[in-house]
């Protein structure tokens, strides 16, 4: 049984239909990184294969799932429930893409959680995990949190 | 068949937004406000079906405050069937979890065997709301469709998704969401527009949905700050005295632009 760090920020990787990890991971894992511990969710059938290069990029452990690649977003929403309640993170960061959305919508809506969306950089501050957002095309700055 | 679109009112891209910089809401009468865009393409799409099948039932279903009345009537002078407008002023600032509860809460009200929506507001832009909505009614949803095709116990069509088209299908009741690259909405005519007049129109309260808006369990997003962008300042203007060259490689080098 791995232990979590307090810390941990549950990052939901975007794998392509081609079978590759999407070109935000590092950005993902990146921005993880700067308010806690990457720990990284896969879910693809080589999601295996996968880890590993999740691991180069900044993640500190990486969860897999298969999922069951002919259903949209539900398996992977099922796999990051299961995740969050293993890890119990500070935050879950997934990527503002089409699929990225959609599990985030779902998760959220599923567990209760608040959603900040269409973030543009995360921040920690002494309540906790605070999004920064571009609102109006850039005339405003917003910074958001959960309660 | 009954279809719900969910349109919403948003400020008009065309001019400037505003948000309030002491409430952190949105400015609403600092902008024309209109129905956004992509809930009219949605609202297309459901009255083209009805359309060309009879027996067809189109509602609007829209969440904002009493001035967003005509917006919805407007929806009604294109050709909705009956309009349902949820009212609170415990609305005032609700978050995206929020807002799914009641419109799911609304949609269980009217009944539906197709919910459709825009994919992504001009206003917003979180993209959730379709999500969200089907997960909280426990439906499959499909967003992103570039073609929608809708049969009496199913829909399917093109999503137009990360680096990838996909067919996709789903069993009725569900929630699709829609792009812009389906088909403009059509204009009201003034038959509809007095048509309108007469439709059911029916504005619901949380109390009428039984939804509590300060509920504590649930855990809601909010505005710790905002700014506003401050005015662009002049450029520099560097006029040739023989050394322009030298001057604006600096300006180069300085800027961290090479």
């Amino acid at each position: 049984m791995t232990e979590f760090a307090a810390d941990s920020i549950l990052v939901l990787l975007d794998v392509t239909p081609s079978g590759q990890l999407a070109k935000s991971t590092a950005g993902l894992l990146g921005a993880a990184a700067s308010v806690g511990t990457p720990v990284a969710l896969i879910v693809a059938p080589n999601a295996a294969v996968l880890a590993s290069e999740a691991g180069d990029l900044g993640a500190a452990v990486v969860l897999t799932a298969e999922g069951d690649s002919s259903l949209l977003t539900v398996p992977r929403v099922d796999a990051l429930a299961a995740a969050f309640d293993l890890v119990r993170p500070d935050a879950v960061l997934v990527s503002n893409s089409i699929e990225g959305r959609d599990v985030a919508g779902r998760f959220a809506a599923r567990t209760r959680s608040g959603l900040c969306v269409d973030a543009v950089g995360v921040s920690r501050d002494a309540e906790g995990v605070v999004a920064h957002h571009s609102v109006y095309g850039g005339a405003y700055t917003v910074d958001s949190s959960v309660t | 068949m009954k279809i719900v679109v969910l349109v919403k009112e948003v400020p008009d891209t065309w001019g400037d937004r505003k948000l309030d910089l002491e409430t952190g809401l949105a400015d609403r009468a600092a902008s024309e406000a209109v129905i956004d865009e992509i809930g009219e393409r949605a609202l297309e799409v459901a009255l083209s079906y009805a359309d060309a099948h009879a027996g067809t039932e189109v509602v609007v279903l829209s969440m904002g405050p009493a001035s967003a009345t005509a917006s919805v009537r407007k929806a009604l002078a294109m050709g909705a069937g009956s309009a349902v407008h949820v009212v609170d002023d415990g609305l005032l600032g609700a978050d995206l979890g929020l807002t799914a509860e009641v419109l799911a809460a609304a949609l269980q009200r009217t009944g539906y065997d197709l919910v459709i929506a825009g994919n992504l507001s001009t206003d917003g832009s979180g993209g959730v709301i379709p999500a969200m909505v089907a997960e909280i009614l426990g439906v499959p949803s499909a967003t992103a469709l570039t073609a929608v095709e809708i049969s009496d116990d199913g829909v399917s069509g093109v999503r137009a998704s990360d680096g990838a088209t996909m067919t996709v299908s789903a069993a009725l009741p569900a929630v699709i969401s829609i792009t812009e690259a389906l088909p403009d909405a059509r204009f009201p005519n003034f038959k509809g527009i007095m048509a309108a007049k007469k439709k059911p129109f029916e504005t619901l309260s949380l109390a009428d949905l039984s939804i509590e808006p300060e509920d504590h369990s649930a855990s809601r997003s909010i505005v710790l700050a905002l700014s506003e962008r401050p005015p662009r300042a002049a450029g520099v203007k560097i006029v040739d005295e023989g050394d322009a060259g030298d001057k604006l490689a600096e300006f180069l080098i300085q800027n961290r632009l090479v």
